[in-house]
């Protein structure tokens, strides 16, 4: 009786976290991989292996969001393994392990992508490699920096400092006038709490 | 404030979004999936024990008394020159001895170690293995546990006279049978030393020198004790009651001893081999025997005579020769076990030393 009450309780947990996070991860994946078929692989995948973890004993995932977009990188990062040739150019530039496909607007057109977004989602993707997820994870998923820098696997004071560079490349190629926000300057605010949960985890 | 057309941009990529046919069905393959168990492995263990910290802490602490425990147990019939014999001495006995709650049980403990170094020196001398630094600190030890004990029986003595006359009469049977047995073993390995005219002989009488210093330096301690319960027993004479009320307590406990030793010396009488040790021991327990039985009747001569502190004296030298007897039994088949082993030994070594001889003869 004990173990169907603790399977109905994740069950009920998961689909809680996959009512709340699907959308966002299909984003995630569709702007990166340009295909929806393929993010829809992506997203299924993601949340296999999130309710796989959730069932292991004696695991339990504190963060499950900063742990979903952990494992869509790497996933699309695997997607793009798999699909590219290795070239003796990638391997000898670190920065090209990052893999962004480029936008295609026949892609997005179906997911009713207005011109605006359409606009920023190109201009993200034209960011460099270091800031593109920061920037998107701040601002389109609303991500906190303690989170991101969890995704991203750096510390939090980093990820202030590639959210802020980030800005200020998207400003020169957008010509929006975007404002820092205080919650990106975390290490006066009240996220460095978190941060410093996150960073012991 | 942001831009405006920033905001409306990050509102119009919020709208992609999955079709609620395409949720489900995303949802459904997930939840068919299966759940992997995880297979018992190393590593998997080392997780488990990473993430349960105080039970793995419990399991070490479960694990080092466990392996302690088996290091004590090993070590309980260990002989000097083992590797575990220290464990028994240096910290075992002394634990036993440091954890008893009363002094009359720390010197009952005390007693038992004292009877153990001299059974240990017997075994050593039955095998012919008490070589000189054996000897040495096994002399050592039964001089500072004897000396231990002396202190401690003066410490019974003031809240239980008649358990530290148990005791006394205990360790002087012991000192006194056990030198005896080691005089036996002695004389009989030097017999079949002298038979076999082997080298090396190992000097049995210098065990028995030194088990006879330490009975000697015990018997002056079990003696001013007798010396200062004979005094005791004098002022409490007057009390003729409580005397006789001992007196008969004491009687009865000697008598069922008697009783039941006479059984064993009858039982080991019957079952005795051939062998020069063992018939000498049961001799000397027979002896004993009969001399406990002459002190029996000498103290109930002086108890019908109304000598109660005589009667008392008697009776308690009684006591000690029936434990002597009582003791000399236990030892027959101890040492009938060690000395076959040993000739089995010297046997198997003679043959070998024969084959060997003949194999250099044909080459």
């Amino acid at each position: 009786m004990n173990t169907d009450n603790h399977i109905n309780k994740l069950r009920s947990t998961f689909t809680d976290i996959y009512n709340t996070e699907a959308d966002s991860l299909f984003r995630f994946c569709l702007i990166r991989v340009s295909d929806r078929e393929q993010a829809l692989d992506l997203v299924q995948e993601i949340f296999t292996r999130f309710w796989q973890t959730m069932n292991q004993e004696g695991r339990h995932i504190d963060y499950p969001r900063a742990f979903l977009f952990t494992v869509a990188r790497n996933a699309i990062i695997d997607w793009y393994r798999k699909k590219k040739s290795i070239s003796l150019e990638s391997m000898a530039d670190p920065e090209t392990d990052e893999p962004y496909e480029a936008i295609q607007d026949s892609d997005l057109m179906d997911s009713k992508l207005e011109g605006e977004g359409r606009f920023l989602i190109s201009a993200i993707s034209k960011l460099s490699s270091g800031h593109r997820d920061a920037i998107y994870l701040r601002f389109v998923e609303g991500l906190s920096p303690p989170e991101i820098a969890k995704i991203l696997g750096i510390s939090t004071n980093a990820t202030s400092v590639r959210i802020t560079r980030g800005i200020e490349e998207l400003r020169k190629l957008t010509g929006y006038d975007i404002e820092i926000d205080g919650g990106d300057n975390f290490s006066k605010e009240g996220g460095a709490d978190t941060a410093d949960k996150l960073e012991s985890k | 404030m942001k831009d405006t057309r920033f905001n409306k941009a990050i509102k119009d990529i919020k709208n992609i979004s999955m079709t609620s046919a395409e949720k489900r069905m995303v949802f459904e393959c997930v939840m068919k999936t299966t759940p992997i168990k995880s297979t018992w492995t190393v590593y998997s263990f080392g997780k488990w024990i990473q993430t349960h910290r105080s039970i793995s802490a419990l399991v070490f602490i479960v694990i080092v008394i466990s392996a302690g425990n088996s290091a004590v147990l090993a070590s309980r019939n260990t002989l000097p020159g083992d590797t575990l014999y220290p464990i028994k001495v240096n910290m075992v006995e002394p634990i036993r001895v440091a954890f008893a709650p009363t002094p009359r049980i720390k010197a009952e403990i005390q007693t038992e170690l004292v009877q153990s170094r001299l059974q240990e020196a017997e075994t050593l001398a039955a095998r012919g293995q008490l070589n000189d630094g054996k000897e040495q600190s096994l002399n050592q030890r039964i001089d500072q546990q004897v000396s231990d004990l002396t202190a401690n029986i003066n410490e019974v003595k003031k809240t239980s006279p008649e358990k530290a006359d148990d005791i006394s009469t205990t360790l002087e049977a012991s000192i006194n049978a056990h030198t005896r047995i080691l005089d036996v073993i002695a004389v009989n390995r030097g017999e079949s030393h002298s038979n076999s005219k082997e080298n090396g002989a190992i000097n049995v009488d210098g065990a028995v020198t030194s088990a006879m210093v330490a009975s000697s330096s015990m018997s002056e301690s079990t003696q001013t004790s007798r010396t200062s319960l004979k005094l005791n027993k004098k002022s409490e004479s007057k009390d003729e009651s409580k005397n006789n009320k001992k007196y008969s307590k004491r009687k009865e406990s000697v008598e069922s001893l008697i009783q039941s030793t006479t059984a064993d010396v009858a039982g080991a009488t019957t079952t005795a081999t051939s062998s020069l040790l063992q018939e000498t021991i049961v001799n000397d327990a027979r002896i004993n025997l009969d001399h406990a039985q002459e002190k029996l009747q000498e103290a109930q001569n002086h108890n019908s005579n109304g000598n109660s502190s005589e009667a008392y004296s008697a009776l308690i030298d009684s006591e000690r020769a029936t434990k002597e007897a009582a003791l000399f039994i236990k030892a027959t088949s101890r040492l009938e076990k060690e000395v076959k082993n040993e000739e089995i030994n010297a046997s198997s070594h003679g043959n070998n030393n024969v084959q060997g001889g003949q194999s250099g003869k044909v080459e």
